[in-house]
């Protein structure tokens, strides 16, 4: 197969087409809490490489190869795993159209057909993306898809495996775990998370034209994928439509029970005692109930007339909190990071590491967005704002691009998280949190240099 | 009301002169031919004198079906632009997924918009009155107006050759107020073979920002090609 695919490559006829950036992320932050990074740097050469040796077959990879340091790390200088140099495989398949209208794909790609743009709550395939800028995560999945297209309906099918286990940013395990256990599971550092079942998803999705409109409608079925969800159906649906210079969408999943993470009440202010005697400090006490529950998404761009750009989105997250059992996660959080965050992984591949990453944990948000071009020569002028309803808790990303050339782009960006309403926060001790001021870090303020070729 | 408008200006229109029909099905068969593959690039030149330049390959079938491939600059390489009628489309590689996109919407921040690009269908989308311009005598004035709210302008001045009839010279184009938003200057009429000839270089001028304008060249057409309709197909982008 290999060699098949060497010797198309490499026939004259090929058409090959490549492109890819350097990039520089330099960020300054005010830390909170012990293991935070003041400075840190992210040095990123990715390169994309597009085949076409024959008309019927494509092969594309997207590959970057990431240098990262931290400094300055508050409760003194020490390693810290996730700043190591890693690579991130974003995509690399193999794409057959084998007739006009069909195709085969096998391997790592991002496929999404939900309309959202912040999230997309019928996503179960792909690593999360920061809501604030959601260009820059093109990971996807190691999948196989077959799919029939045509100019009104298309119907495509997947099957996905999950990375059970993953070494700088290389798969080790696919869809089983290895028989071996880790030797840091072995030195009793980590949990052995081995079991014996298979981590897959399989997903389907039906795509109309009807009257001018977008229509998705979607199923899948995951077990223990992305989520702690075993043998759960999914339906969803996406619509998108354009009404004269104003795009609307809506998004949702409907599917029964919850994989939320609660803690457990007496646990709270006693982690380590909890543990000790062998009483879980965290559940997920509704992932075997039967009710039904959504994810969904409503929202809309308009392009003014001198190019500037505004995309509202609402987004309801069926999975978040109430008040009292956020009130009890955040108590945690503060007791025992580690613990919690050992609680809350979803996926062993995080695809690209994000400027923001944010996994919700109320019920209510909504994000907006809004870029202005050429506000004096090539800078462009953004602002997203990521506000929590229940709480009025924000994160606030203002932003000032700068392109000199065509080849090269400068950016600085503030990451500004604010408290919202102390009433409707929470309060561990004697201070006021809203759910973006938990974070390990205050504000940063970060610096990007991009050269494409 | 538009309606009515349209039927009397036509209903003015003097004997002798050909009809805004034929006089748009001649604009259409140089400026959108049924299908074609070109190769084509969009110098935007800013307010300080800058430039930015795109090239990409442009793919049409039938009336209503285009493609776009952007191949420079390096920043947009992968991008792709779709349309199947009324609809419009953006691949954008970051995303993994295309978005849809309003007809009057910018192209790629020039000053452009994406009917101009994709959408140049006069004879389907607007209707009007021809006539004599005395102060261009080699040329027929057209005076178009949409018969949507869907189009890229609300009405458009256009001026043709009267031979051979058809080939664009100036443009004009307005909103629904009367104000000037663009205009734009047709030169450079070159032969493509298979009977195709087309002016292969259009000025378009920002006449709100008027320090702005972009030039489109046509570099390469080639009219006898057909493409499958799956090509036009939401599914094919990114692919």
């Amino acid at each position: 197969m290999l060699a098949l695919v060497c010797s198309l490559v490499l026939a004259d006829a090929s058409v090959v087409t490549t492109t890819g950036y350097v990039d520089s992320r330099t960020t300054t932050a005010q830390t909170l809490v012990n293991g935070a990074p003041g400075l840190t740097e992210l040095a990123e050469a990715n390169a994309q490489i597009k085949v076409t040796p024959h008309e019927r077959l494509t092969v594309f990879a997207d590959a970057s190869l990431f240098w990262q340091r931290a400094w300055f790390i508050h409760g003194g200088d020490r390693d810290q795993p996730e700043y190591r140099p890693t690579v991130v495989l974003s995509e690399a398949y193999l794409d057959a159209p084998v007739l006009d209208g069909f195709r085969v794909l096998v391997g790592k790609k991002r496929i999404v057909w939900g309309s959202g743009l912040a999230f997309n709550p019928t996503d179960v395939l792909n690593p999360p993306k920061d809501p604030t800028d959601p260009s820059f995560q093109r990971a996807g999945a190691y999948l196989a898809e077959v799919e029939w297209g045509f100019e009104k309906v298309a119907l495509s099918v997947v099957t996905a495996g999950k990375v059970t286990r993953q070494y700088a940013g290389l798969p080790a395990g696919l869809v089983w775990y290895p028989q071996r256990q880790t030797a840091e599971s072995v030195r009793g550092w980590v949990a052995d998370d081995r079991d014996d079942e298979a981590h897959f998803a399989v997903s389907a999705r039906l795509y109309l034209l009807i009257a001018d409109t977008d229509v998705n409608v979607t199923y899948a079925f995951t077990n223990l994928y992305n989520d702690a969800f075993r043998n759960s159906s999914r339906g969803g649906l996406s619509l998108s439509r354009v009404f004269g210079a104003l795009e609307l969408h809506g998004e949702a999943s409907l599917y029964s029970g919850s994989a939320r993470v609660e803690a457990t009440a007496e646990c709270v202010d006693a982690p380590q005692a909890c543990a000790a005697a062998g009483v879980p400090v965290v559940s997920r006490p509704e992932l075997e109930g039967t009710w039904l529950n959504t994810r969904a998404l409503f929202g809309g761009r308009y392009q003014f007339n001198d190019s500037a750009l505004l995309s509202v989105e609402y987004y309801y997250n069926g999975e978040g909190h109430s008040r009292a059992g956020f009130q009890r996660l955040a108590t945690l959080a503060k007791a025992s990071p580690a613990l919690l965050q050992q609680a809350l992984a979803g996926t062993s591949d995080p695809g690209t590491p994000q400027k923001f990453s944010f996994e919700p944990l109320r019920r209510h948000y909504v994000v907006a967005q809004y870029s202005k071009p050429q506000i004096f020569d090539d800078f462009t002028a953004s602002f997203a704002a990521l506000v929590s309803l229940e709480d009025l808790s924000m994160q606030l990303v203002p932003q000032v691009s700068w392109a000199p050339k065509e080849w090269l782009q400068l950016t600085v960006a503030v990451y500004l998280p604010l408290g919202g309403v102390a009433d409707w926060g929470v309060k561990i001790g004697d201070t006021g949190y809203g759910e973006f001021t938990l974070a390990p870090m205050g504000t940063r303020v970060l610096g990007q240099a991009r050269v494409f070729f | 009301m538009n309606a009515l408008l349209i039927c009397t200006l036509m209903a003015a229109e003097p004997a002798g002169l050909p009809t805004t029909k034929e006089v748009l099905a001649k604009y259409d068969a140089v400026m959108a031919p049924a299908q074609f593959k070109a190769v084509a690039t969009m110098v935007a030149h800013r307010d300080d004198g800058t430039t930015r330049s795109y090239t990409m390959t442009i793919l049409k079938a039938a009336d209503d079906k285009s493609r776009i491939w952007f191949q420079e600059p390096a920043a947009v390489r992968g991008q792709e632009m779709l349309r199947n009628g009324e609809n419009f489309w953006v691949y954008m590689p970051n995303l993994k997924r295309a978005l849809r996109l309003a007809s009057r919407d910018n192209f790629q921040g020039g000053d452009f918009n994406n009917a101009d690009m994709l959408r140049a269908n006069y004879s389907t989308d607007y209707d009007g009155t021809v006539s004599e311009d005395p102060k261009k005598p080699d040329t027929y004035l057209v005076e178009l107006k949409a018969k949507s709210p869907d189009t890229a302008y609300d009405s458009i001045k256009l001026w043709v050759t009267k031979a051979p009839l058809g080939l664009p010279v100036r443009g004009e184009y307005f909103t629904s107020s009367g104000k000037m938003l663009r205009s734009a200057d047709f030169t450079e009429v070159k032969d493509f073979g298979h009977g195709h000839s087309r002016p292969t270089h259009v000025t378009m001028r920002n006449e709100i920002a008027t320090q702005r304008f972009s030039e489109l060249k046509w570099e390469a057409v080639d009219v006898s090609v057909t493409s499958p309709d799956s090509k036009f197909a939401l599914s094919e982008l990114g692919h």
